[in-house]
C-alpha cells in the first residue's frame, strides 16, 4: 500500500465526505461516534481501494458506514439505557454551531433537539431506514441492499418509524406515501 | 415546522457539518493498520525498503539507471547454476544505495526444487497428535545417549499474540537422523497483547541442547528434557512490578536465560529458582539489529548490559524476531516502511544481514506467491550454521508453510533444508 493517497481515492473522499459524515450523525446521534464512523469506513475502503475502486465505491462505504453506524448505536443504547430518562439528547447539542445558512442559531438548535427526541424513540435500523429514504433519497431497494435486509423489512420499518416520528413531531405531516 | 416535510428537517439539522478533510488521515491510518497487522502476526509480514533513488543493476549485463517509479515486478533468477550443488546464486540486484544491496531470492516455491542439505530433517512439523513429553523421556530412559532438542514448534496460537498455545520438541538422540516429537504438557498462555512479543524466541534452546525457555505472563517455564520437568521461574515479588508482563525470553550463549518485557529485563543462572532484575536494556545477545520508526542500527551490549548504538544504517527496513549472529553478520527479518517504497514497486518479503560496523548490509527478499494483496510471508533468522562461518540458517514461514534455507552471506547463495517454522533450531550437539 502506497504512503501518498491514490488521487482517485482522495476525489471520491473529498467529494463524498461531508455527506456521509451527516448520514452517521443522523443515524448514531452522536458527533464523535459518527466522525469515528466515518473514519472507520474510510480505512476500510482504503485498505480496499484496489479492488473497490472498479466497482462502486459509494455503494461499499454506504454498507459499511450504515451497518457499522447500526451496530454501534445500538450497542451504546445498551450501555447508556440505564440513563436514557436524564440524558440530553446524545450529541445534537451545541457541538456545530458554525451557523446554518438559513434561520437563526436559536432554530437550528430548536430543530435539532426536536429531531433528537424523535429519532430516539426509533431503533437503530429504524434510525438507518429513515435517513437512507429521507435524507440519502435511496429507494427502497437500495435501502434493502445497503442495510443487508429484504425490501419488505424496510418498508415495514419505515412505517413504524414515520408512525413514531408522527407522534414524537406532531408538526411532521408526511406519510410513507409522500416517497 | 409545519410546511417542512421530514428530508428538509433532516438536511436542516445537518446543514452546518464542517467538512474537514478526511482522505488522507484515512489512508494514513489504513496503511498504519497495514503496517501493524504485518508486524503482528507470526505468519504476516512483508517486504523490505530501501531509499529512494535507486539504482537497478542487473548482474551478468551492463549496468541501468531506472527510475525508481518504473520498478515493476522482474523475472525471478534463475535457479540453477550456483557455485555449490543444491544451492542457488542470488543473481538479481534489484536495488543498491548508499552500500545496501537488496537481491531479489527466488520463491520458496522454487527453492523447494533444489537438492536439499542434510543438516536438518526434511520435515519439522509437528504431528497432530503424538506423546507427551514425559512418556518420550521416560521411554529415552534406557538408551545410551540422551535426548537433545533439535527444534521447538509452539502451536495453536495462529500466530495472534494472546492466545495460549501448545509447544512440540524435535528431539535427537545421539546421531540419530531422525527426531521424535514430544509435546510439552499443558498449554502456555501469551505473554500480553504486545505487538511483536515473542514468547517462544530463536534463543529458547539453551547451549545444551537439554532446555527450552517459553515466555509466560509473569514467569518463565523451563523444560528440562533430561527429566521431562517444566519449572517456573516467577518474575520477582516486587511491588514496583505488580501487573508485570513479561513478552521474550532466550538463553545467552553461556547458558544464562535472560527474559524481558516492556523496561525490564531480569535473568537466571542455570540453578537459580526465580528471575532476578537487572538492567532494562539486558538481551542475551551481543549485538541486535533494531529500528526507531523504521530506522535501522546497530547495537552492541555492553559488559553492563547497556546498548550502545554502533551505527545507524542508511536504509530503512522494520524488524520483527531476533537478531542472529553469524560471524561478522548480524541477520533479522522484517518487512519495509511502505512510504520508502520506489513508486509502483511490489512489496517484499525480507530479511536482513548487516556487517556489525555496518559497513555492508544487504537485504534479501523473495516474491509472494500469494497475489490476492495480503502479505503473508514472514523472514527468521535462526542462528549459525555450523562448520560454514558465515552461513546462516533462515526460515520464511506463511500461514500455510513453513521453509527453512540457508543462505550464505560470503556466496551470497541459498540453499534448501526443508519444511517447517519452528520458533527455534539448534543444530548443534555440542
Amino acid at each position: 500500500m502506497r504512503a501518498t493517497p491514490d488521487a482517485d481515492y482522495v476525489a471520491y473522499v473529498s467529494a463524498r465526505q461531508r455527506q456521509l459524515l451527516r448520514a452517521a450523525w443522523l443515524v448514531c446521534g452522536d458527533r464523535q461516534l459518527a466522525e469515528d464512523l466515518l473514519q472507520e469506513a474510510l480505512v476500510k475502503l482504503a485498505l480496499r481501494w484496489g479492488r473497490v475502486r472498479l466497482e462502486n465505491p459509494d455503494a461499499w462505504v454506504r454498507t459499511v458506514l450504515y451497518r457499522d453506524a447500526v451496530s454501534s448505536w445500538r450497542r451504546r443504547r445498551r450501555e447508556v439505557v440505564a440513563d436514557l430518562g436524564t440524558l440530553e439528547p446524545a450529541g445534537f447539542g451545541s457541538d456545530w454551531s458554525g451557523g446554518a445558512d438559513d434561520g437563526s442559531l436559536e432554530d437550528l438548535a430548536a430543530i435539532r433537539v426536536d429531531l433528537a427526541r424523535a429519532l430516539d424513540t426509533l431503533t437503530p435500523k429504524q434510525r438507518a431506514v429513515v435517513v437512507l429514504r429521507y435524507f440519502d433519497d435511496r429507494s427502497v431497494g437500495e435501502t434493502a441492499d445497503i442495510l443487508g435486509v429484504s425490501e419488505g423489512t424496510v418498508k415495514s420499518q419505515t412505517s413504524v418509524a414515520l408512525g413514531n416520528l408522527r407522534a414524537a413531531l406532531p408538526s411532521l405531516v408526511m406519510t410513507e406515501d409522500d416517497r | 415546522m409545519t410546511d417542512s416535510d421530514l428530508t428538509d428537517l433532516l438536511d436542516r439539522a445537518t446543514r452546518d457539518i464542517p467538512d474537514p478533510d478526511w482522505a488522507e488521515r484515512a489512508w494514513a491510518a489504513a496503511a498504519r493498520r497495514r503496517r501493524r497487522q504485518w508486524m503482528g502476526t507470526a505468519g504476516v509480514a512483508a517486504g523490505v525498503a530501501v531509499a529512494l533513488g535507486v539504482t537497478v543493476v542487473q548482474l551478468g549485463g551492463p549496468t541501468a539507471s531506472v527510475p525508481a517509479a518504473s520498478a515493476t515486478r522482474s523475472p525471478l533468477p534463475s535457479i540453477s547454476g550456483g557455485p555449490y550443488a543444491g544451492q542457488v546464486a542470488l543473481r538479481q540486484l534489484l536495488v543498491t544505495a548508499d552500500g545496501t544491496e537488496v537481491w531479489q531470492g527466488p520463491t520458496m516455491s522454487a527453492l523447494g526444487a533444489l537438492q536439499r542439505s542434510d543438516i536438518l530433517p526434511a520435515d519439522l512439523v509437528p504431528p497432530t497428535s503424538g506423546p507427551d513429553l514425559t512418556a518420550v523421556v521416560r521411554e529415552a530412559a534406557g538408551a545410551a545417549s540422551a535426548l537433545r532438542v533439535v527444534a521447538v514448534v509452539p502451536v495453536g496460537s495462529g500466530g495472534q499474540t494472546g492466545s495460549p498455545f501448545t509447544v512440540w520438541l524435535a528431539l535427537r538422540s545421539g546421531s540419530a537422523s531422525t527426531v521424535t516429537w514430544a509435546r510439552v504438557p499443558g498449554r502456555f498462555p501469551a505473554p500480553n497483547q504486545v505487538l511483536g512479543a515473542n514468547p517462544v524466541g530463536f534463543r529458547a534452546i539453551d547451549p545444551t541442547g537439554t532446555k527450552v525457555a517459553i515466555a509466560g505472563q509473569r514467569a518463565v517455564s523451563v523444560v528440562d528434557v533430561r527429566t521431562g520437568a517444566v519449572r517456573a521461574l516467577a518474575v520477582p515479588n516486587d511491588p514496583n512490578l505488580t501487573g508485570y508482563q513479561l513478552t521474550d525470553a532466550g538463553y545467552a550463549d553461556d547458558g544464562t536465560l535472560v527474559a524481558w518485557g516492556a523496561d525490564n529485563a531480569f535473568v537466571a543462572e542455570p540453578r537459580d529458582t526465580a528471575l532476578r532484575r537487572v538492567s532494562s536494556g539486558t538481551r542475551p545477545g551481543r549485538f541486535a539489529l533494531s529500528d526507531e520508526q523504521g530506522q535501522p542500527k546497530v547495537l552492541a551490549y555492553a559488559a553492563d548490559h547497556t546498548a550502545q548504538t554502533v551505527t545507524t544504517l542508511n536504509t530503512r527496513f522494520g524488524f520483527f524476531g531476533g537478531t542472529a549472529e553469524v560471524g561478522q553478520w548480524l541477520v533479522r527479518g522484517g518487512f519495509p516502511d511502505p512510504s520508502e517504497l520506489p513508486q509502483g514497486m511490489f512489496a517484499l518479503n525480507g530479511i536482513m544481514a548487516a556487517a556489525t560496523d555496518g559497513s555492508r548490509v544487504r537485504i534479501l527478499v523473495v516474491p509472494e506467491e500469494n497475489n490476492d494483496q495480503l502479505l503473508k510471508g514472514a523472514f527468521v533468522a535462526y542462528g549459525r550454521v555450523p562448520g560454514s562461518p558465515d552461513e546462516v540458517l533462515i526460515g520464511y514461514r506463511t500461514s500455510s508453510r513453513g521453509t527453512i534455507a540457508t543462505w550464505n552471506l560470503t556466496t551470497n547463495t541459498l540453499g534448501f533444508v526443508g519444511y517447517g517454522a519452528p520458533a527455534a533450531i539448534r543444530l548443534s550437539t555440542s
